[in-house]
């Protein structure tokens, strides 16, 4: 084995999935290094969220397997899999709208610890998104901003090695950005924690990610480094659309 | 600290009125009848609500638990004579045993399409006991032998006050049970499961085994309090204990009237309910069949409309426009 693949802690091999006759992922072959912080941009439709569901176990796979920290877990529940330390953020915000914040927060981090224990470890999470203040609000009565913080609190708290963050900034004025942007690269910095991060919002995964990968159609079109990325011309024509692509379409 | 703690006196305080409404009600033995129906109403109605209010899974099909536990304690005693104290504990395991078994195919369905799965389990099971004659007795059926060595032994009495104290036993339990879930990790968990069962599953919650564990406990439970009607009403049939309008939504309306999820609701529930079947039936039912009925199911549906969280919130909201 050599030191580049000893140190990846997420990898695919083929992972595709079919709905219907449509291939919305197909055969990718992700390799992600511990502590990385990995973008993944496409345009709409592009199978980036199914990419998240595949690798968390809420969509199973048509072929092809997933693997994390050496272990296999395409197959296995979403709960077993976040027990392996591998969690998603949901595209929308998936809180539990009757519960308080603080609640919400500690369901996470039910899995490894007692209620009262993972009320500190809730409490722990909101401070270090900054949330602590609103704990006792009702989730159902927060701002998009801070539901999107909260959630990733309560990520935090089922302490995950890998988290996949599914467009946590869209809906972000730039300080609120600028904030999450510093979060994730302090965790990571702190804690070790390894993003994957789906973001429409150019300005923070060039920011954010030492490395890019572009989906299109399902596949990945390119990789490298945001500059690399920046100046691909399958990657323009993917965003923009060219004859062809938009051919595809119809 | 103080508002912390005043529900504990509230919760005190209607204990203690409820052990001493026998004594306010002396020579009152349709009242003390009603009343103790109206426990052992409330009790189920919060076995139901495990399942019901925290977990938000509308089953309409819990008379097939309730039944279980009659027709087993029953069974047990007139086949080996066994004290319904040792037959609860079996119609337990065998309700729960039923429960856990029905979540497995059901637990994957939500709303409509759940309830109408455990009604027809419910029906399948009222269907069962009416033909299987040689364990049930049938349609005829199945009377308790009054024993003579009646008492506390074989849960037999004489008079209605030792079963409205054992009712009384059984909603204080089957609360407890439900407020310490609730407080608990299940209770958290099966709170996460009725928001959002993908969320739930994404944050490391087994949500299968949430739902089992729920549907056990509340079939469980239901499962006994079928024995304690069994051993207070003396006979039943398989439309008595299996019925769908009787005991399947009956014991769902009791907690969706009196607050869904909450643990006050299927006592309030109870205490509004069955007294007002009562009233209608006794001034209406003769005016012509049926008045009684529409005029109940009138009163339903305003309260509903009202305020669909149930009567828990509409007192809490009446409380709040009183106070300064």
């Amino acid at each position: 084995m050599t030191n580049k693949e000893s140190n990846r802690i997420l990898w695919t091999q083929g992972l595709s999935r079919n709905f219907g006759g449509l291939s919305a992922v197909g055969n990718v072959n992700l390799s992600v290094k511990s502590g990385e912080l990995l973008g993944l941009i496409g345009p709409n439709g592009a199978g980036k969220t199914t990419l998240f569901n595949l690798l968390i176990g809420l969509t199973k796979p048509s072929s092809g397997e997933v693997y994390l920290e050496g272990e296999k877990i395409s197959g296995l529940k979403p709960h077993q899999i976040c027990r392996l330390g591998m969690i998603k953020t949901f595209q929308n915000v998936a809180l539990f709208p009757e519960m308080s914040v603080l609640e919400n927060v500690l369901t996470g981090g039910l899995l490894r610890a007692s209620v009262d224990e993972a009320t500190v470890l809730a409490k722990d999470s909101l401070r270090k998104v900054g949330m602590l203040e609103i704990a006792n609000k009702k989730a159902a009565d927060l701002t998009f901003p801070e539901k999107a913080l909260v959630e990733m609190a309560r990520a935090l708290c089922t302490k995950p090695r890998v988290v996949l963050l599914d467009e946590v900034m869209a809906a972000l004025n730039e300080t609120e950005m600028d904030h999450v942007l510093d979060l994730i690269k302090g965790l990571r910095d702190q804690e070790g924690i390894t993003f994957i991060v789906i973001e429409h919002h150019m300005r923070a995964i060039m920011n954010l990610c030492e490395r890019i990968v572009v989906l299109s159609f399902g596949q990945v079109i390119a990789e490298g480094t945001p500059l690399e990325i920046g100046m691909n011309p399958e990657v323009i024509s993917a965003y923009l659309g060219t004859d062809t692509t938009a051919g595809e379409l119809h | 600290m103080n508002t912390k703690f005043a529900p504990r006196y509230y919760t005190l305080a209607l204990f203690i009125l409820l052990c001493s409404i026998p004594w306010l009600l002396t020579d009152q033995g349709y009242a003390i009848r009603v009343l103790t129906l109206l426990l052992l109403f409330a009790a189920m109605a919060q076995s139901w609500n495990i399942v019901g209010g925290l977990a938000n899974q509308i089953s309409l099909g819990h008379a097939a638990f309730f039944g279980i536990g009659a027709y087993t304690s029953t069974i047990l005693l007139i086949r080996f004579g066994l004290s319904p104290w040792f037959g609860i504990l079996v119609a337990m395991l065998l309700a729960g045993l039923t429960g856990g078994l029905l979540s497995l195919p059901t637990m994957r369905l939500r709303g409509h399409y759940f309830a109408l799965a455990t009604l027809a389990f419910g029906e399948v099971m009222r269907a069962i006991a009416n033909t299987w004659s040689s364990v049930t007795g049938g349609p005829v059926g199945i009377s308790v032998p009054f024993s003579p060595n009646a008492g506390l032994e074989m849960m037999q009495f004489k008079s209605t006050i030792p079963y409205y104290f054992i009712m009384l036993g059984a909603l204080t339990i089957t609360s407890s049970i439900f407020w310490k879930i609730s407080h608990s990790k299940l209770g958290y968990e099966l709170r996460a499961v009725k928001a959002n069962v993908d969320s739930a599953e994404v944050i490391g919650i087994d949500t299968t085994r949430t739902k089992i564990i729920a549907a056990v406990i509340s079939a469980a439970l239901m499962g006994a309090c079928g024995v304690l009607y069994a051993q207070f009403n003396f006979f039943f049939d398989p439309d008595s204990a299996f019925s769908l309008v009787g005991i399947s939504i009956r014991v769902a309306l009791i907690c969706i009237i009196g607050g869904i999820g909450t643990v006050f609701g299927p006592l309030i529930g109870a205490c509004f309910l069955l007294p007002l079947e009562e009233i209608f039936n006794a001034f209406l039912s003769g005016k012509g069949a049926g008045y009684s009925q529409l005029a109940y199911g009138v009163i339903l549906i305003i309260i509903i409309l009202l305020e669909p969280r149930g009567l828990t919130t509409l007192f809490k909201q009446a409380v709040q426009r009183i106070k300064p």
